[in-house]
C-alpha cells in the first residue's frame, strides 16, 4: 500500500505526465517471485560485428523440443543432407518458388558466442542461399532464408534431459514460409523434435515493455510504442500509443524499487500509470483492450511471436527471456 | 392472527403476502443488511411486486400498519451502502416471505453476462429464480425500495481484460461483510485462450483468498462450459437461498475452497 502511495506522490511532481492520482485503489498483494528472469543486462564483451546480421530483421519464433542425437561435429553432413532433402522436395513438385529454377545451397554453422552460461549449447545457424543458374559462376549468392536455434540460460530444461538429447528450445526464422516448413520437417524427421509457434501473451508483452524501458541506451533512443487492438468492434481498430523514451524511463525509475529485480506489482503500476494517462486524455480504457505489439529501443515484439532485435549489447538478455518463454511452452 | 410455522421444506411458488398484522417469528427474520439489487431484472420471471413484509417484533411497536406496512419500516444504516447520505434508524430488514432466490451478476462485459444469465434460466429447476445484472457497484439508489434480497453475488472477471479485474476490485468495496460468508463467488472466464491473457493468475487467486470466496474458472464462449457453469451457479444459488436442507452457504463455500486447495 505505501509503495503505491509513494509512487503517486512522486508522479504528482512530474511535469510532463498528467497530475492526479492515476489509480484509485491500492493493489495490495505483492507477489515476490518474479515471473520472468532479470532485465537484460548490457553485454560489454559482445562483439557487435558478429551479431550485426541478427539485428533489424524480423524473426518469427518457434519453440523446439530437445533434439535427439544432434552433434556439433557433424554440421557439414547435416548441411549436405538438408540440401539433398530440399532438392528432393523440389523434384517432387512441391512449389518452392514459382517460376525461376534456383540452385539452393545450405550452410549450417555454429555461433558459440550466443550463449548465457557455459552449460548452454552453442547456437546453430542454418542459412539457405541461392544462385540463379543464369548468372555467372562466381557471382554472389543471395541469402534467401535463415534460421537459428539457440539456448540462452536454459538450465531448467538442460538439467532434466537424458544424455542423448540436445536442448535448443528457441528457433528464430527469417524468410519465406515454404522454406521454413521444409527445413522444419527435415529437422523433425532427423532428430525427432517438434516445432510449435511461440505466441507472446499481453501479460508477457507488458513485462517486456517495462523491462526494456529501464535499459540504458547510448544513442538517442526511439520512442516506446505500444499497439493495442480493440476487440468486439465491427471494424478492427488499432490504437498506437507512443511515449517519449526519457519520460518512460523516468516513470519506470520511480516505480522500480530494487535495481536488477522486477516484480509483477511494479509492472502493473507502470502499465496502470500509462493507461490512466491515456484515459485522462482520450477517455478510453486501454486496460480493456489487448496489447499486441511493444516497440522499444532495445527490441520490438509482436504477440504473434515476431521479434526484432535493435541493440547488440542487449541481445543476450532478450534471448534469455525468449528462451524462458520457449521452455515454458514446451513443458 | 395466523402463525407462521418454521419452514422446513423448499419454498412453494409465490403466494400472496401474509395478512396485515401477522408477525414473522424471530427464527424467520434474517439479520444483516443486504446488497441492493439492480438496474435490470432479467429472465423469464421478474421479481414480484414489492412485497409487503411484516414489521419486526422489537422494542418499537409497529407503526402505521393499517395502510400497507411499509411506512415506519426501519431503513438500513446509511454507511453500509456508501451511496446514501443521512442518518437512518438502525435495524435489519427481514426477508420478505416468499421472495424468489435472486442472484446478482457483476461484470464489465454486458453481453457475456446476458448469455450466462440466459443459460442459467434455461436450466431445469423446480423453483423460480431471478437474476440481476450490473456492470459495477454501487447500484443506483433510485430503485432501492424495489429490490429483493440477493442470495448470491457472482463477480465476473474476463482474463483477457485487465479492466474487468479492476472493475471487480472497485465494486468489492460496496458489498457488505456478511455476504462474504459464502454468498460471493468469483467467476473467471476466457481461460481457454492462454495466449490472450492479460491478467495474472496470482492476482485472481489472491483475490479469492483475501475475500474467502471460491473462484470458478470457465470459458463462456464455449457452449459446453457455459452450460456447466450455469449448472454450478444454479446449484450455488439454491444453497445460498437455503433451499437445500442441511447445507448452508458458509459450509458449502468452505468445502469448495478446501477442494480447490487440494
Amino acid at each position: 500500500m505505501e509503495s503505491v502511495e509513494g509512487v503517486a506522490r512522486t508522479l504528482l511532481s512530474f511535469g510532463r505526465l498528467s497530475r492526479g492520482l492515476p489509480f484509485g485503489r491500492a493493489h495490495g498483494l505483492s507477489s515476490r517471485d518474479p515471473l520472468l528472469p532479470l532485465a537484460p543486462r548490457s553485454q560489454e564483451n559482445a562483439d557487435p560485428q558478429r551479431t550485426a546480421f541478427l539485428l533489424r530483421k524480423q524473426w518469427t519464433l518457434y519453440s523446439v523440443t530437445p533434439l535427439y542425437r544432434f552433434s556439433n561435429a557433424h554440421l557439414r553432413d547435416y548441411a549436405r543432407l538438408l540440401s539433398a532433402f530440399i532438392a528432393a522436395e523440389k523434384q517432387k513438385g512441391l512449389a518452392v518458388e514459382v517460376g525461376v529454377e534456383l540452385d539452393i545451397k545450405v550452410a549450417v554453422s555454429s555461433l558459440p558466442y550466443l550463449k548465457g552460461s557455459d552449460q548452454d549449447q552453442a547456437a546453430i545457424l542454418v542459412q539457405l542461399s541461392s544462385r540463379s543458374p543464369a548468372s555467372p559462376k562466381n557471382s554472389e549468392e543471395k541469402l534467401i532464408w535463415s534460421g537459428w536455434f539457440c539456448c540462452v540460460s536454459g538450465d531448467d530444461i538442460s538439467k532434466n534431459v537424458p544424455e542423448d538429447f540436445t536442448c535448443l528450445p528457441l528457433f528464430l526464422v527469417n524468410g519465406a514460409e515454404c522454406y521454413t516448413s521444409i527445413v522444419g520437417s527435415w529437422f523433425q524427421k532427423t532428430f525427432d523434435c517438434s516445432f510449435r509457434r511461440l505466441a507472446i501473451s499481453p501479460l508477457i508483452l507488458s513485462w517486456m515493455a517495462a523491462m526494456w524501458t529501464g535499459c540504458k541506451v547510448d544513442k538517442t533512443a526511439s520512442a516506446i510504442e505500444l499497439v493495442f487492438s480493440v476487440p468486439c468492434l465491427p471494424q478492427p481498430l488499432d490504437i498506437s500509443y507512443a511515449i517519449h523514451p526519457e519520460d518512460a524511463k523516468a516513470l519506470w525509475d520511480t516505480v522500480q524499487k530494487t535495481p536488477g529485480e522486477i516484480i509483477q506489482e511494479e509492472v502493473d503500476v507502470f502499465m496502470d500509470c500509462l493507461y490512466s494517462h491515456f484515459h485522462r486524455h482520450f477517455r478510453i480504457h486501454l486496460s480493456a483492450t489487448k496489447l499486441v505489439k511493444v516497440s522499444t529501443a532495445i527490441a520490438s515484439a509482436h504477440c504473434d511471436g515476431i521479434i526484432k532485435f535493435l541493440q547488440s549489447q542487449y541481445l543476450t538478455g532478450v534471448l534469455m527471456l525468449l528462451t524462458e518463454l520457449a521452455i515454458s511452452q514446451i513443458e | 392472527v395466523r402463525r407462521c410455522r418454521r419452514r422446513r421444506r423448499p419454498l412453494p411458488l409465490p403466494a400472496p403476502g401474509p395478512a396485515v398484522g401477522a408477525r414473522l417469528p424471530r427464527s424467520l427474520r434474517r439479520r444483516g443488511p443486504r446488497l441492493r439489487g439492480n438496474g435490470r431484472a432479467s429472465g423469464a420471471t421478474a421479481a414480484p411486486a414489492p412485497p409487503r413484509p411484516a414489521p419486526p417484533r422489537g422494542d418499537r411497536p409497529p407503526a402505521a400498519l393499517g395502510k400497507g406496512g411499509r411506512r415506519g419500516w426501519p431503513r438500513p444504516p446509511a454507511g453500509r451502502w456508501g451511496a446514501r447520505g443521512g442518518a437512518a434508524p438502525a435495524g435489519p430488514r427481514p426477508r420478505p416471505p416468499f421472495s424468489l432466490p435472486s442472484a446478482q451478476l457483476v461484470g464489465s462485459d454486458g453481453g457475456l453476462q446476458h448469455r450466462l444469465a440466459e443459460a442459467i434460466l434455461r436450466e431445469k429447476k423446480n423453483f423460480k429464480i431471478s437474476i440481476h445484472l450490473a456492470t459495477s457497484l454501487p447500484l443506483p439508489p433510485e430503485r432501492d425500495h424495489l429490490r429483493p434480497r440477493i442470495d448470491l453475488v457472482a463477480f465476473m472477471i474476463d482474463i483477457k481484460s485487465k479492466y474487468s479485474l479492476k472493475n471487480v476490485e472497485a465494486s468489492l468495496a460496496y458489498v457488505d461483510d456478511s455476504f462474504f460468508l459464502g454468498k460471493v463467488c468469483f467467476l473467471v472466464t476466457g481461460v481457454g485462450r492462454v495466449n490472450c491473457c492479460s491478467v495474472e493468475m496470482n492476482a485472481i487467486q489472491n483475490l479469492g483468498e483475501v475475500y474467502c470466496s471460491p473462484v470458478l474458472f470457465c470459458e463462456l464462449e464455449v457452449e459446453g462450459s457455459q452450460v456447466a457453469t450455469a449448472q454450478r451457479l444454479l446449484r450455488m444459488l439454491e444453497i445460498c437461498a437455503g433451499h437445500v436442507p442441511g447445507v448452508s452457504a458458509l459450509s458449502f463455500s468452505s468445502l469448495m475452497r478446501n477442494c480447490a486447495d487440494d
